[in-house]
């Protein structure tokens, strides 16, 4: 695997002209950014890898399949677009089955999202910048190939 | 009428083993939601200790459907637990090595504490996702306690 699964759910929530999240660089709304979030701009969706779950072990060859953990945090200066953002987001991964997208040339197929926190609001930044967290463990079936 | 007797003694003494059987998962989960507050207090960031001190094991639900919630209480943890930008543990130390040295000097002058957040070092585990790494990490011990405990 190349890329990290919160590089590839990033590219799933720009994909496609319904997308919610833009590419940063085209200073759209909502630029998804990996593990490193920015002081500007205020709206901004940020998505970190974090500690997955060893879910079986192949008997054959022996390999470890695990669900990938990111965290995906939505900030905003206005409470209501923030949280409307992370239920959109929710929503959209939600409905992920057997998805396939493109990455760099190389392919990556997301079985499912499963959602392991509900959305939660983690109060003010110092800006008095709303910002939402989810957290979500995804399983790819590019790993099990 | 003796059959219809020994059925309901079938019938009671199911029902008290099923009961046994339920209040066996509530102890067994009991010991998991507290193997899981032990190993979060391993690795909770840590500087006067409030967060720390403010973990808890409670038994929720029902008879019928047990649960144990284990968290912490103070207002902050939410963010410290998902803050994954923030320093903590070595990092912590290391960033802020020169007003960590301050205040220990000051310390040791006996001129009480220092104000801002370069109070005491941090230890070298403490991190964020404080309670979702270990439970993560722990899921087959968890299992392996269930399954003991309803044997």
């Amino acid at each position: 695997m190349k890329h990290s699964a919160a590089r590839i759910l990033g590219a799933l929530l720009i994909e496609g002209s319904s997308a919610p999240c833009t590419r940063p660089e085209d200073d759209g709304r909502w630029p998804v950014l990996i593990a490193s979030q920015p002081h500007d701009p205020d709206d901004v969706v940020v998505l970190y890898d974090t500690e997955g779950v060893g879910v079986t072990r192949l008997l054959a060859g022996g390999k470890q399949i695990e669900k990938l953990g990111v965290q995906i945090l939505v900030r905003d200066a206005s409470y209501d677009h923030a949280n409307d953002k992370a239920q959109q987001i929710a929503d959209l991964l939600e409905e992920t089955r057997r998805h396939t997208l493109l990455l760099d040339g190389e392919s990556y197929t997301l079985d499912c999202v499963t959602r392991t926190s509900p959305i939660f609001g983690l109060g003010q930044d110092e800006r008095r910048r709303q910002t939402f967290s989810l957290n979500v463990l995804v399983q790819l079936l590019s790993v099990m190939a | 009428m003796a059959n219809v007797r020994k059925v309901s003694e079938l019938k009671q003494m199911l029902q008290q083993k099923v009961a046994e059987k339920k209040q066996r998962l509530t102890e067994a989960l009991v010991r998991c939601g507290l193997l899981l507050q032990a190993e979060s207090q391993k690795i909770v960031p840590v500087d006067y200790g409030f967060l720390k001190n403010s973990a808890f094991t409670r038994k929720e639900g029902s008879t019928d459907l047990p649960a144990i919630v284990v968290g912490y209480t103070s207002v902050y943890a939410i963010y410290v637990h998902e803050n994954l930008e923030a320093a903590h543990g070595v990092v912590f130390n290391q960033k802020y090595a020169a007003e960590l040295a301050h205040a220990a000097k000051l310390r040791k002058q006996r001129k009480g504490g220092t104000k801002g957040p370069f109070r005491h070092d941090r230890g070298p585990d403490q991190q964020a996702k404080f309670l979702e790494r270990p439970f993560r990490r722990l899921r087959q011990t968890f299992v392996a306690i269930v399954k003991d405990g309803l044997k």
